[in-house]
């Protein structure tokens, strides 16, 4: 009679354990890195307008802003930038913020270019700049400004170069911080920007006296509140001690400045 | 003899394996990043990020484990070694309380390493473990310093990286050559002693002599 033993192979009871506490570090990995898309903002610094180049005393600020991908790159954003607020937000934003990259440094360039024109037609020059000239201040600023996108530096720019034309010191020779954000059109109007609540608690936390905003209440076409609503209440809601200024114009801006220094 | 710790030293082992793959991977991402980092931005980041969850939550893992294992690991020695003067309680308060520490966690291996080294077959792994037991501790501190000082540094240099790098898997690997060189001196020694019980159990009731011989020789291999 032939007999036929089986035998079982048993499976040790360490390489069961090793494999169930190896997939709770997996398991935690995987879920950090699951798709789950956020948009964040920080507060950024408030930028002298010498660091482009320009001799002037005023400042603009830059924030941060940005997506993440999933959990993990939300937690090393919070570690590097912990005044980050994040937004949930979809896979559209890896998108958007590509276009917008491209679009804001086209913008940053527009608004260098207005900012040119409309210190020079402020200041009225005798003799006028040459296309040389203003070709190379032109160039020279757009390098200076290569690390920051976006158009919100306009108006203070504009006003800078105001100050180093005409050689006066808004700041009253430091007694004043002065900032704002706003882009400059031609025709010296200030257009509306992003991010406005960051913006502030930026200057705040510089200790600014003003802070010029748009004067858009009239015509903001997108969603939501205008520059100039929103800056007052978040002034309000945040109590701070600076100065929420809306301009319409950057003529408008620069009338305050001199009424500052006149006091 | 069975041994108490046998099961978890193989879980152990492979546990800390895994971990000094994982930070020597770390390791080499760091080296990416300091060499080209749009390279790493672009090709390691997303790998250097799964790696760090999953060795931060092995880490604590690993902790337990570990606490435990030594807990077993003074369980043998007791059943071995009946002098042994360290409980499996104090071995855990030794590894546990801050600052005590300083003391408990070299103190704990160079007890092991000494009790050890009293039998010839395990002579070698006793003086390894005997002499691992203070570097052990001086990199063990150097590393948590080390990483705290990185933790509060929102952009820490190259160099500093590389160097808590190279710390994390010096640790690991001194930890792994501890439990690798603890576990298979316990299981060399329970197989004499299991060996010796065997013969001691096979010998004739009635010859009193022999009897006493072995179990005399036997005492004096524990003690010597």
């Amino acid at each position: 009679m032939n007999v036929i033993t089986t035998k079982r192979r048993r499976i040790r009871p360490d390489i069961i354990i090793v494999s169930l506490l190896l997939l709770i570090p997996l398991g935690v990995a995987t879920f950090c890195f699951l798709p789950r898309y956020y948009v964040f903002t920080a507060p950024g610094e408030l930028v002298s307008i010498q660091d482009v180049g320009v001799n002037g005393s005023v400042h603009f600020v830059y924030v941060y802003e940005g997506y993440t991908r999933n959990l993990y790159e939300r937690w090393s954003t919070q570690r590097s930038v912990p005044d980050a607020e994040f937004v949930p937000a979809d896979a559209s934003v890896v998108a958007e913020f590509g276009g917008m990259e491209e679009i804001g440094s086209e913008a940053r360039d527009d608004t260098i270019v207005n900012a040119i024109i409309s210190a020079e037609e402020e200041v009225d020059l005798d003799t006028p700049v040459s296309e040389d000239e203003f070709t190379q201040k032109m160039d020279a600023l757009i390098e200076d400004t290569a690390e920051y996108y976006g158009d919100s530096l306009g108006l203070m720019l504009a006003i800078g170069l105001v100050e180093e034309a005409q050689d006066v010191d808004f700041s009253a020779n430091g007694k004043y911080t002065i900032a704002g954000t706003g882009t400059i059109e031609e025709d010296h109007t200030v257009g509306s920007v992003g991010a406005i609540r960051d913006k502030l608690r930026t200057a705040e936390q510089y200790n600014a006296d003003y802070f010029f905003v748009p004067r858009d209440k009239e015509h903001f076409y997108y969603e939501g509140l205008s520059n100039e609503e929103e800056a007052t209440l978040v002034a309000k809601e945040l109590n701070l001690q600076l100065e929420v200024v809306p301009v319409e114009t950057m003529e408008e801006a620069l009338d305050f400045l001199r009424d500052l220094n006149k006091e | 003899m069975k041994l108490y710790s046998e099961i978890l030293s193989n879980v152990l082992k492979i546990l800390l394996w895994a971990m000094v793959g994982l930070s020597a991977v770390s390791l080499v991402t760091t080296i990416i990043y300091a060499i080209d980092i749009d390279f790493y931005l672009d090709y390691a980041y997303s790998y250097d990020g799964f790696i760090d969850v999953s060795s931060s939550v092995l880490y604590y893992i690993i902790i337990v484990v570990f606490l435990i294992w030594i807990f077993r690991v003074h369980m043998d020695l007791k059943e071995l070694f009946p002098f042994f003067t360290r409980s499996p309680g104090m071995s855990l308060a030794c590894m546990m309380i801050p600052g005590f520490n300083i003391y408990g966690i070299p103190s704990t291996y160079l007890r092991i390493g000494d009790q050890l080294q009293t039998v010839t077959a395990t002579n070698k792994h006793g003086k390894y473990i005997s002499t691992l037991a203070v570097p052990l501790i001086i990199i063990f501190y150097v590393n948590n310093i080390f990483t705290r000082v990185l933790l509060k540094d929102s952009y820490p240099s190259d160099t500093q990286l590389l160097t808590q790098n190279s710390l994390l898997i010096l640790t690991y690997v001194i930890y792994l050559v501890l439990v690798i060189q603890i576990s298979s001196g316990l299981k060399i020694v329970s197989m004499k002693k299991t060996t010796i019980d065997t013969e001691i159990n096979n010998l004739p009731e009635d010859d009193w002599v022999s009897n006493n011989l072995i179990k005399d020789t036997t005492d004096s291999t524990q003690k010597a």
